[in-house]
C-alpha cells in the first residue's frame, strides 16, 4: 500500500465515520420513503453499488466488448 | 427590449472568423459571442416575427423563461470554448464553432416549430465540421457516421412536424405530448439528438475523435438543445423517467472500462443527459428548474473537464489512460481544475454538480414510493460516478505514476478559460442563491445544502469512494487495458452491413436481370430472327408454290436448299425478291384496308 493511498483511505474511513456519528443525532423532518429511516442506508447503498458497478463492468462487460488494438503505438 | 438577434451576432462572428490570422481575428472572434451574451442577458419575453410572403409566419425568436437560461449559458461557452481555442487558431473551426454556437442559440430561442428545424439543420451540420475538424482519418469517418445519425433524426423530427400540421395542430412550439403519431415521431427525433439508450454512439464515436477544443462545443450544444426542446415539448411523459434512469447508469459500465479519457467523458455527457431526462419525466416545477440548473452546471463542469483533457491532447498528443499519468507537477494550473471539475461532475457538496443534481433528486423523491425504482437509480448513477469519471479522469490523467511525457502547463488562454469555468463551478456550488437560482425559470425556495441532503449524499460519495480504494488495494479494480471497447455500434454496422448487402442483392439484382434480357438474350434473339426469318418465310411460300405446281418431294428439297442458301449468301435474283416483298406489300395493304 503506497503512503497517498493509505492516507486517503484513513481520510475516507474517518469521513464514513463523522457521517455516520451525524446521522445518530439528528432526524430529517420528512420521510418520503422507507429506506430513508434505516440507519446507514445511503452509505450501503453507495458502497455496494458502486463494487457492483465495477464488478459488472469488469466480470461482465469487459469481455463481451472489449478487443485489443491490433496497431501499436497511438 | 432587445432590437438584435443573438444569432446574427454569432453568426457575423463566423464570417469574421475567416479573416487572416492575427490579432484582429481573435478579437473579433470573443468580441461576437461576448456581444451575443450580453444581448442574452438582456433578453425579456419577447417575439419577432417574420412573414413569409403571407403564406405562413415565423416565430424567430420568443423569449420566454424556459429558453432564456439556455440562451445565455450557450453564449457563455462559446465564448469560454473560444478563448480555450485561441492557441489553436484554426480559422475553420472558430467559423464552425460560432455557426454551431448560432444554431443552438437559434434553436432555443425559436417560437415555431419550422424555425425550430432550420437551426437543428444547422445545428448538425456545424457539429459534423467541428468533428471532421478532429483531423485524423478517424475523425472524418466520425463526422460522417455523426452526419448520417443526424440526418436520420431530422428527417424523423420534420415527419413528426408535417404530419402535427396535417392533422390540424399549429408549428408553435408548445407542450405537444403523445397522444398522436406526429408526437412520436418528434419524440423520437429529439431523442436521438438527446443520444438516448442504443442511439447514443453518434455522441461517444464523435467526441473523442474530434479535436482539443472542438469536443467543448460538442459537448455543450447539441444534447442540451435536444434537453430544451424536451423541457417545452414533453414535460411530465413519464416515460421520459424510465429513458433517464437507463441513460444515467448504462454509461459508467462503460466508462470505467475505457481507456481514451475523453470516451470516459464522452459516456459521461450521457450519464448526467439521464439525469436531465428523468426531471423532464417527472415535470414538477422544481424538477423542471433542476433540468435547467443541471445543464447549465453540467456545460460549465463537463467543459472544464474537457478542457483539462484539451490541454494534455494539446501539449502530449495522447488522452489516453495508458499513456497519460504523473502530469500534476508538470501541469498543476491544469490538475487543479482537473480536480475542481471531477469534483463538481462528482457532486460533492461545495461545488456546482450537489446542487444541480441534488434539485433533480429531490423532485423525483418528492415523488414517493410511485418512483421509489427511479430514485434507486439514480442512487446507482450517483455513486458509479466516483468510478466512472469522477476519481478515474483525473488519477489517470494527473498521478497515479511517476511521469512518462516531459511537458508544461497550458498557454495563459487556456489556463483564462479553465479557470473561469473553475470559479463558476465554486461559486454556483457555494451561493446557489445569488448565482444559480436566479437564472432559473421560475422562483426557487428548495435548499440543496439542507443536512439530511448533505449527510445523505456525502455517505453515498465518500462509501463509493471507500469502495474503489478498496478494491485498489485488493487488486480487483480493473486495470487500464490499451483496447477498443464495442458500443452498440456494431449491431447499427451490421444493420448497415445488412441492409448493404439487402439493396445490393436487390437493385444489382434487378439491373442483372435487365441486362440479361435486354441487352443479351433480346438482342441475340433478334439477331437470330432476323437473320433467318426473311429466308425462312420466302421458303415456306415458295414449297407451298412448288407443292401445288406438283413437283417431286426431291425437286421440292433441292429449291428450298438453293433458295435458304441464296438467301444467306444475299445471292437472290432481285426480280424474285421484288415479287415476294409486292406480294408480302400487297398481303399486308389488304389487311389494313379490311
Amino acid at each position: 500500500m503506497t503512503p497517498s493511498l493509505k492516507r486517503i483511505l484513513v481520510l475516507l474511513l474517518l469521513l464514513a465515520g463523522g457521517l455516520l456519528s451525524t446521522q445518530l443525532f439528528f432526524r430529517p423532518e420528512h420521510y418520503y420513503l422507507a429506506w430513508e429511516r434505516w440507519f446507514g442506508f445511503y452509505g450501503a447503498f453507495g458502497f455496494v453499488s458502486c463494487a457492483a458497478l465495477v464488478f459488472l463492468a469488469k466480470l461482465v462487460l469487459r469481455p463481451l466488448v472489449q478487443v485489443k488494438y491490433e496497431e501499436e503505438g497511438p | 427590449m432587445s432590437s438584435i438577434h443573438p444569432s446574427v451576432i454569432l453568426l457575423v462572428g463566423a464570417l469574421l472568423a475567416l479573416l487572416p490570422r492575427g490579432q484582429v481575428r481573435h478579437t473579433l472572434v470573443l468580441l461576437a459571442p461576448a456581444l451575443a451574451l450580453g444581448v442574452a442577458l438582456g433578453l425579456n419575453e419577447q417575439q419577432a416575427i417574420v412573414n413569409l410572403g403571407g403564406l405562413f409566419e415565423l416565430r424567430v425568436l420568443e423569449v420566454t423563461i424556459w429558453n432564456r437560461p439556455f440562451a445565455v449559458i450557450f453564449s457563455l461557452v462559446a465564448l469560454l470554448g473560444l478563448l480555450f481555442a485561441r492557441p489553436l487558431d484554426r480559422r475553420g473551426e472558430d467559423c464552425a464553432a460560432l455557426v454551431y454556437a448560432a444554431a443552438a442559440v437559434g434553436a432555443v430561442l425559436a417560437g415555431d416549430l419550422f424555425t425550430f428545424y432550420c437551426w437543428w439543420e444547422i445545428l448538425a451540420l456545424a457539429a459534423t465540421f467541428l468533428v471532421f475538424g478532429g483531423g485524423t482519418p478517424e475523425s472524418r469517418r466520425a463526422a460522417f457516421r455523426y452526419l448520417i445519425f443526424h440526418i436520420a433524426g431530422g428527417l424523423i423530427l420534420m415527419m413528426g412536424i408535417l404530419w402535427r400540421l396535417a392533422v390540424g395542430y399549429d408549428a408553435a412550439i408548445g407542450p405537444i405530448g403523445l397522444d398522436s403519431p406526429g408526437g412520436w415521431l418528434i419524440f423520437l427525433g429529439i431523442g436521438i439528438n438527446c443520444a438516448w439508450p442504443l442511439v447514443h454512439t453518434w455522441l461517444t464515436d464523435a467526441y473523442p475523435a474530434s479535436s482539443a477544443s472542438g469536443v467543448l462545443f460538442l459537448a455543450a450544444f447539441t444534447t442540451k438543445t435536444a434537453v430544451y426542446a424536451l423541457l417545452v415539448m414533453f414535460p411530465g411523459t413519464s416515460v421520459l423517467v424510465g429513458i433517464g434512469v437507463v441513460m444515467a447508469i448504462f454509461p459508467i459500465l462503460f466508462a470505467i472500462i475505457e481507456d481514451d479519457l475523453r470516451k470516459v467523458l464522452a459516456y459521461s455527457v450521457i450519464n448526467q443527459v439521464g439525469f436531465m431526462v428523468v426531471g423532464v419525466g417527472i415535470g414538477t416545477e422544481l424538477a423542471l428548474n433542476g433540468v435547467v440548473a443541471h445543464a447549465l452546471t453540467d456545460i460549465v463542469f463537463k467543459g472544464l473537464l474537457f478542457m483539462t483533457l484539451g490541454v494534455c491532447l494539446y501539449r502530449t498528443g495522447c488522452t489516453r489512460a495508458t499513456e497519460l499519468g504523473g502530469l500534476f507537477k508538470q501541469m498543476p494550473w491544469t490538475g487543479v481544475c482537473c480536480l475542481i471539475g471531477a469534483a463538481s461532475l462528482s457532486a460533492i457538496p461545495g461545488f456546482s454538480g450537489f446542487v444541480s443534481k441534488s434539485m433533480i433528486s429531490s423532485s423525483v423523491r418528492y415523488e414517493g414510493e410511485l418512483y421509489a425504482w427511479a430514485v434507486l437509480g439514480l442512487l446507482v448513477a450517483s455513486a458509479g460516478v466516483l468510478p466512472k469519471a469522477g476519481v478515474k479522469v483525473p488519477l489517470y490523467a494527473f498521478f497515479a505514476r511517476e511521469p512518462r511525457i516531459k511537458t508544461t502547463d497550458a498557454p495563459a488562454a487556456m489556463k483564462a478559460a479553465m479557470a473561469t469555468c473553475a470559479a463558476v463551478c465554486l461559486l454556483v456550488g457555494l451561493f446557489p442563491q445569488q448565482i444559480l437560482y436566479p437564472l432559473l425559470p421560475t422562483e426557487v425556495s428548495y435548499n440543496a445544502y439542507s443536512l439530511a441532503n448533505v449527510v445523505s449524499h456525502s455517505q453515498l460519495l465518500v462509501f463509493s469512494a471507500l469502495a474503489c480504494v478498496l478494491m485498489i488495494l485488493a487488486g480487483v479494480y480493473p486495470r487500464e487495458i490499451r483496447a477498443k471497447n464495442l458500443d452498440f455500434e456494431v449491431v447499427w454496422g451490421g444493420l448497415c452491413r445488412g441492409l448493404g448487402r439487402l439493396f445490393d442483392q436487390a437493385f444489382n439484382g434487378i439491373h442483372t436481370l435487365g441486362y440479361n434480357i435486354f441487352l443479351v438474350w433480346l438482342p441475340d434473339k433478334a439477331a437470330y430472327f432476323f437473320a433467318h426469318a426473311p429466308a425462312r418465310i420466302s421458303v415456306w411460300f415458295v414449297t407451298r408454290r412448288l407443292v401445288m405446281h406438283g413437283k417431286s418431294h426431291e425437286e421440292i428439297e433441292e429449291s428450298k436448299a438453293g433458295l435458304y442458301l441464296s438467301y444467306r449468301k444475299n445471292t437472290l435474283p432481285v426480280g424474285t425478291s421484288t415479287l415476294y416483298a409486292i406480294v408480302l406489300l400487297a398481303i399486308l395493304a389488304v389487311l389494313a384496308l379490311r
